[in-house]
């Protein structure tokens, strides 16, 4: 009889763990399902907390959750949304140097697994809002970052346009004599190419997101050793050019390529001890194959070297790489690095001509 | 005729401004740090027009400031800036480091050409008076800290300055001084006075 008594308590004993384990693992996977969906609804709404807040209030009924209220401050921004200081409300603040966040639930009652889920919300509720308010703060000071590089270096360009101009308009008031006249214009002569690529480089840059007028096509025939030779003396490079070939392009487009490409290496001559470079020009059927390799030395990550800003360079604007490609491809060409070579070996494809 | 070393890696802008400049003064050039170095080792250069955004940093005044600070250390050149690096930060630095003049581009030629008479005038002026036997030395010093750093630093930069005027010749420093060789090391010690690989 007693043995009989044992055996059925623990019949019962294991039906209730049994029972008990369903119905955990039913709130379990209720409870998971909804933070599952918060953090969906949160990644459609693209981190956006305005859109977000707003609408989680569905999904947290769902979890017995009537009510919820926040206090958030971010980068001089305010979302609020009133306590409705009910009597079972739980709620959590976090302080920052950036932030503050106060996020409250009211439950519909604290009492059993309600407390675990009540805890669980709170916790998902205020990583999701923090998480969101990061990204919007680093998206920010990234673009403003990037921002700010771009006005230093159009900036930079801009005032030495305007310095050039004011003592350009002072050379021509002083110019009494015919050989003063001479010498003025002998060294005009002398920097008129430089002016030449200078603006062909900034309308390159201007251009860089604009969608190109393919309706007319280009009529210049650009010899590719000669415009490179020029740039390779303008940066006082040791090369080696092999191979000839020409191209029909916009011109400002190509010296923009090379420029920006040559630029790179004329840098790394400046940090490093005789940097020379080697040019070769394949000239393909319907393209023109160009290798420029140097012997400097290269540190950085080659897999992001025509990243938008990227720079390996303190202080670089990490523009021009990716300004070249980009130009290469609306041309119906493209850069690429060539593996297996030693340091960064460039190879420049640019059609011979552009179709319409 | 004064010499004069133009340092801006714009080429077109500074043929403009060596136009302006090479009717009174030999004008000499340099587009960068190497170049600029190279020139100043080479040449008595009386005036140095400093660009600060150099390559390969042309959008930070890093370069120039180290070309500002390896003249001031080594050379008795004058220093005019002319930059488009408008940040009260770089300004106060290089004003801090020595520099003559701190101009904003775009400058009027006419206040380029007002700023290097008078950094000629300054330099003529201080050759007189080093023929006298008088030598300028400016340091910066926190004022409000006792009497005893200021000597301190007083004596740091006179006999620095001496010693490199002698080639960090200990013996012929010791005499222009006016001191026993045994106390002049004995300051070398203090101030940990080395000579370094651009000395």
């Amino acid at each position: 009889m007693t043995i009989e008594l044992i055996y059925h308590f623990f019949i019962l004993t294991g039906l209730v763990i049994i029972g008990v384990l369903i119905y955990l693992r039913f709130l379990s996977k209720r409870m998971m399902k909804v933070i599952l969906e918060m953090i969906d609804l949160n990644t459609k709404l693209e981190y956006d907390l305005h859109q977000f807040l707003p609408n989680t209030l569905n999904l947290l009924r769902k979890l017995k959750i009537d009510d919820y209220f926040y206090t958030i401050h971010y980068l001089n921004t305010t979302i609020e949304r009133s306590n409705p200081k009910r009597e079972k409300q739980v709620e959590k603040t976090i302080q920052r140097e950036d932030y503050q966040i106060t996020i409250g639930i009211v439950p519909r009652h604290s009492r059993g697994e309600q407390v675990f889920i009540n805890t669980v919300v709170l916790e998902i509720l205020s990583v999701l809002i923090e998480m969101n308010i990061l990204i919007h703060i680093k998206v920010i000071h990234e673009a403003l970052y990037k921002f700010s590089k771009l006005q230093t270096f159009l900036l930079h360009d801009a005032k030495n346009l305007a310095q050039f101009i004011g003592s350009l308009s002072y050379n021509i008031h002083h110019l009494e004599t015919h050989y003063k006249k001479d010498r003025f214009i002998n060294y005009l002569k002398e920097t008129l190419p430089v002016i030449s690529r200078s603006s062909a480089k900034i309308i390159g840059l201007l251009e860089m997101q604009k969608e190109t007028d393919d309706t007319l096509p280009p009529e210049n025939t650009i010899d590719i050793k000669s415009l490179l030779e020029n740039l390779t003396k303008h940066y006082k490079l040791p090369n080696t050019i092999n191979g000839q070939a020409s191209i029909i392009a916009e011109e400002y487009m190509v010296i923009s390529i090379f420029d920006n490409l040559l630029k790179n290496i004329y840098d790394k001559s400046l940090q490093e001890a005789s940097v020379t470079c080697r040019i070769d020009i394949d000239n393909l059927e319907s393209h023109v194959r160009i290798v420029i390799s140097d012997t400097g030395n290269f540190i950085g990550d080659r897999n992001r070297l025509f990243e938008l800003f990227y720079s390996t360079k303190k202080g670089g604007l990490g523009i021009g790489l990716h300004q070249a490609q980009n130009i290469a491809q609306s041309m119906g060409g493209d850069i690429r690095i060539l593996p297996d070579m030693p340091g960064v070996t460039l190879e420049v494809i640019l059609p011979k001509t552009q179709k319409v | 005729m004064p010499t004069l070393l133009l340092v801006e890696d714009d080429i077109a802008l500074r043929k403009q401004i060596r136009f302006s400049l090479e009717e009174n003064f030999t004008v000499l050039e340099a587009e960068n740090r190497k170049e600029a170095t190279e020139l100043l080792r080479k040449n008595p250069i009386d005036v140095v027009i400093l660009d600060l955004g150099l390559p390969p940093n042309e959008g930070t005044p890093e370069e120039g400031l180290i070309v500002l600070s390896s003249i001031l250390n080594h050379y008795a050149s004058k220093v005019i800036i002319l930059t488009g690096q408008k940040t009260e930060g770089v300004a106060l630095e290089a004003i801090k480091s020595g520099a003559f003049d701190y101009l904003l581009k775009p400058a009027s030629m006419e206040k380029i050409l007002f700023s290097v008479e008078r950094a000629i005038l300054f330099k003529d002026a201080e050759k007189e008076l080093e023929k006298q036997g008088i030598k300028k030395i400016s340091f910066d010093i926190e004022v409000g800290k006792g009497l005893q750093p200021l000597r301190d630093e007083a004596d740091k930069h006179v006999i620095l300055k001496v010693l490199k005027d002698t080639n960090f010749n200990v013996y012929q420093s010791a005499k222009i001084l006016g001191v026993k060789r045994e106390s002049l090391y004995y300051f070398l010690k203090k101030f940990g006075l080395k000579r370094t690989h651009d000395d």
